[in-house]
């Protein structure tokens, strides 16, 4: 069975394509026709399957893939499918004649220099949709064990995050599917880029885009271009755009890979490549059309004075363009580099974050009693407009931002190879978030309560506000203003008070010791912390320490930021609470569920079409149904334990203060205002699926089972149910002690 | 009908009508006994009818014992079964056919196994009803869901 392919090989050309792909066809073609391409050498797709085969990945991919309905699945959890994926490449071992054939080949042909590695898909070439960026490269690779490595990574990403997402369009299938590996030498470029034979936009024109060093910043958008329009038939610039500044490169990292760095000021005032150059790029362009029989987008490189061709395909539309329809596309921009997590997060910490608190604190400071109808109309929809632009905010930034934790879990799983691909997370827990110190404050009261009956009582009679102790009364203002605590969405003092009074008489009876659970969770994370840095030494292009800390703060925000946003929404809240009460003293009836713009116009006078009432009543929460009943439901195991109790079912916007200590929590999806629950509850079962969400996230922090991504989690577990939360292997098992 | 219900009825259908042959589970003084047999079903799933020699073992035990189990799953024996396989546990009571029932249920059994027809006309055969109390399905290797055809207590709790 042929693994290996060279250039020279004989196999027929529509087999050829079979086994070693579109790309490693046509770098052949080039090769053989004399064209400037370092020498390819091909790993057919026999060895993909051949590795497969051997660590039988078939089964176990197909058990990730199938374990729902990828409808259901939020990106989070395809990313997690394809994380535990690379790790199942990544742990598996080669075939001893594969790894022979591999090894002898890369020793001859390259012999000690550096390489590129890319995937070379079959089929790729006959498609309208551009494989672009589906499937991993690895630049400047050196030594044929890093080389053994990166093939594993390659052919694991043949089920990247981005594949799973458009999987039906693909036809991926676990059975046929199939990648194969090109490797050639490493051309270490002084300038670099890409060129369009024939513009997409206009057949007249031919685009050249070019950057300092290699392409790596081009291709993932971090470093802006020189850009050059040609005229197709004279092959002449028509226009020249610099861009807004030629500040850094990509180069290659002494660790492999790359590493941006910064332009000599000299050079930043000079364009990346001279006119000359621009017009050999453009012939060499258009002669590559010629071969082809089709417009060409080619990567190139300039490398000791030479003009090398990277990769030349047909130009197509690329995949996830046009798409407005779904949120795929939105999901791919979240696949955010180093560099541009670092800026989001200056922007975030240093911009946004302060802004939007003193947005929240400016709100809560306004005394609501001063304002006429018509002015409280008014305040209403201007506290809607700014929490309208605090979220948006928060879907183009914060989450982009929190993405960080994906980025930092991928370069983790690479330099210290660990047999639970999640084990990174554990690295990022234990640190101080808002939620769970609302959780000490928490404590802290409950502690008061116990020291002191009259607090007790006081509380289970509902007089909240009678309680003259000064340390107590302060501790609960900070619960409701600092942490939004106010219940979900009512605003309202009583209720507040209600939610506040019941979740600290249940605290009182936790045997939790803050102190115990931060110690040990400190010593797993100082542990983990310096076998991460201890490995990652020279093996990252960039530096550990910074990249931790990005991830941290990537991981508090994700927890923090609804926490922020939270504030402004309960100021929205507050003003309607205030709007309601003026509405129903008239004797006018409103519901919570009222918008802004009804009550708006009820403080103005008129009286609105379509009412809150109605609303409420044509809300349909699903019901449980009744022939079907649910007996093991299966999730993600995103915290491990195991755990039994009965469930209590929270519906959205339900009633917080019924959660007894020791219940199992069923949820649609934990918000970061409503984590204090965590600690009383036995396990945790969220709808919304993933390893990073909010649910999981606290469930960890405080070492409780809990499941997540199971769908219809609400309609088919009903409160009362005795359940059995398996934290190792993500299944709930659904007992009924009764029967209707 | 509620979409999951609508759901998960359609599969028990299509996993039924794909297969020919179920596992029984009868049982005699705790000694649990199994057996493969060919089945056939009311529509409505309430009801599957099987038969047997009137001198075998399980029919023997049925008699003594009428609660019963049945397995029918649509395995194909390769590994993609974890993933891709359905089993429906039937758990059920059996029930001798009263003679008005009888050609309904003849004619249902024989359209599915027309090839059985001299064996279930034989004296010797017990052509048995197995009224069906629920059914719990497994498929994505591990969801379980339980559909129920009668209100009866759930036999395991």
């Amino acid at each position: 069975m042929n693994v290996i392919y060279l250039p020279d090989t004989q196999t027929a050309a529509d087999e050829l394509c079979a086994r070693i792909g579109g790309k490693g066809q046509s770098l052949f073609k080039l090769y053989n026709a004399g064209l400037p391409v370092p020498l390819p050498v091909c790993i057919g797709t026999t060895g993909y399957e051949l590795f497969v085969e051997e660590n039988h990945l078939r089964e176990k991919i197909n058990l990730l893939l199938h374990r729902k309905d990828i409808k259901e699945m939020r990106w989070e959890e395809i990313w997690d499918i394809s994380l535990r994926t690379q790790n199942l490449f990544q742990s598996g071992m080669y075939p001893e004649e594969l790894h022979r054939a591999i090894r002898e080949v890369v020793c001859r042909q390259f012999d000690g220099k550096p390489v590129v590695i890319r995937s070379s898909a079959p089929g790729e070439d006959g498609n309208t949709l551009s494989f672009a960026g589906l499937h991993e490269s690895y630049v400047n690779v050196s030594g044929v064990d890093e080389i053994l490595k990166k093939i594993k990574k390659v052919w694991a990403s043949l089920w990247s995050d981005r594949a799973i997402l458009y999987r039906q369009e693909l036809g991926l299938e676990v059975a046929s599917s199939t990648i194969a590996v090109v490797i050639q030498e490493f051309i270490e470029g002084e300038s670099s880029g890409v060129v369009f034979s024939r513009s997409p936009l206009d057949a007249t024109q031919l685009i050249i885009e070019a950057v300092y060093g290699l392409n790596q910043g081009l291709v993932n958008g971090d470093i802006e271009p020189d850009r050059w329009i040609l005229d197709r038939n004279r092959q002449k610039p028509t226009q020249h755009r610099p861009p807004a500044d030629r500040g850094y490169r990509f180069i290659r990292s002494a660790s492999g890979g790359a590493q941006r760095q910064e332009i000599r000021p000299d050079l930043q005032a000079l364009p990346p490549i001279q006119e000359e150059q621009v017009e050999s790029v453009a012939a060499l362009a258009i002669e590559l059309e010629k071969f082809f029989a089709t417009a060409q987008d080619v990567e190139w490189t300039i490398g000791n004075g030479r003009l090398y061709i990277l990769q030349s395909r047909p130009v197509t539309a690329g995949i996830g363009e046009g798409e407005q329809s779904d949120k795929r596309s939105w999901y791919l921009s979240l696949n955010r580099s180093y560099d541009n997590l670092m800026q989001l997060w200056q922007s975030i910490s240093g911009e946004l974050l302060p802004a939007m608190d003193q947005d929240s604190s400016y709100l809560a400071g306004m005394v609501l009693d001063d304002l006429t109808d018509v002015a409280l109309a008014e305040e209403l929809k201007r506290r809607n407009a700014i929490h309208e632009r605090w979220t948006s905010v928060y879907w183009n930034d914060f989450i982009p931002f929190a993405h960080g934790v994906r980025l930092f879990g991928e370069m983790y799983n690479d330099v210290v190879e660990p047999a639970d691909p999640f084990e990174f997370v554990t690295l990022l827990t234990g640190q101080e978030m808002l939620s769970t110190d609302r959780n000490e404050l928490l404590l802290a009261c409950a502690r008061m309560v116990c020291a002191d009956d009259s607090l007790r009582s006081a509380l289970e009679a509902g007089r909240v506000e009678e309680i003259d102790n000064e340390e107590f009364q302060q501790k609960l203002g900070q619960l409701k203003s600092r942490f939004s605590m106010a219940g979900p969405g009512t605003g309202e003092e009583e209720s507040a008070n209600a939610l506040l009074a019941a979740m600290i008489l249940q605290y009182g009876s936790l045997d939790l010791d803050p102190d115990i659970r931060q110690q040990t969770l400190q010593e797993n994370v100082r542990r983990l912390e310096s076998r991460f840095l201890g490995k990652a030494g020279e093996k990252l292009p960039v530096a550990p320490e910074e990249l931790l800390e990005m991830a941290r703060a990537s991981y508090r925000l994700r927890d923090d930021d609804n926490i922020h946003i939270g504030r402004v929404a309960q100021e929205v809240e507050r003003a309607k609470s205030h709007a309601r009460r003026r509405i129903q003293s008239r004797g006018l009836s409103v519901t919570p569920e009222s918008s802004v713009e009804e009550l708006s116009q009820m403080l103005c006078g008129h009286v609105p079409l379509t009412t809150g009432v109605q609303r409420a009543l044509a809300k349909n929460y699903d019901q449980a149904e009744n022939r079907v009943r649910a007996r093991q439901l299966q999730g993600q195991a995103a915290s491990r334990g195991i755990a039994r109790g009965n469930a209590r079912v929270i519906a959205p916007g339900g009633e917080l203060k019924d959660f007894k200590k020791g219940e199992v929590l069923v949820i649609d999806s934990i918000d970061p205002t409503m984590t204090f629950l965590a600690p009383l509850a036995a396990g945790i079962i969220e709808r919304r699926g993933g390893m990073l969400i909010h649910g999981a996230i606290i469930a960890r922090e405080y070492g409780i089972p809990c499941v997540t991504g199971v769908v219809n989690a609400t309609s088919l577990i009903n409160t009362g149910d005795f359940l059995t939360v398996d934290g190792y292997l993500g299944i709930v098992t659904v007992q009924r002690t009764q029967i209707s | 009908m509620p979409a999951l219900e609508k759901e998960i009825q359609g599969k028990l259908l299509s996993l039924l009508d794909g297969q020919q042959l179920a596992v029984l589970s009868t049982q005699r003084e705790g000694q649990p006994y199994s057996s493969l047999m060919a089945f056939a079903f009311t529509p409505d799933l309430a009801n599957i009818v099987v038969a047997t020699g009137k001198s075998t073992r399980k029919h023997q035990n049925l008699i003594q014992e009428s609660r019963v189990s049945l397995l029918i799953d649509n395995r194909s024996n390769s590994e993609n079964d974890f993933h891709a396989a359905m089993a429906a546990t039937v758990i059920g009571k059996a029930e001798s056919l009263a003679e008005s029932e009888r050609p309904v249920y003849e004619k249902l059994y024989l359209q599915r196994h027309p090839y059985l027809e001299k064996f279930l006309a034989s004296p010797t055969t017990a052509f048995i009803k197995i009224r069906v109390s629920h059914y719990v399905l497994v498929y994505r290797f591990q969801e379980v869901m339980e559909y129920r055809i009668s209100d009866e207590c759930n036999l395991f709790t």
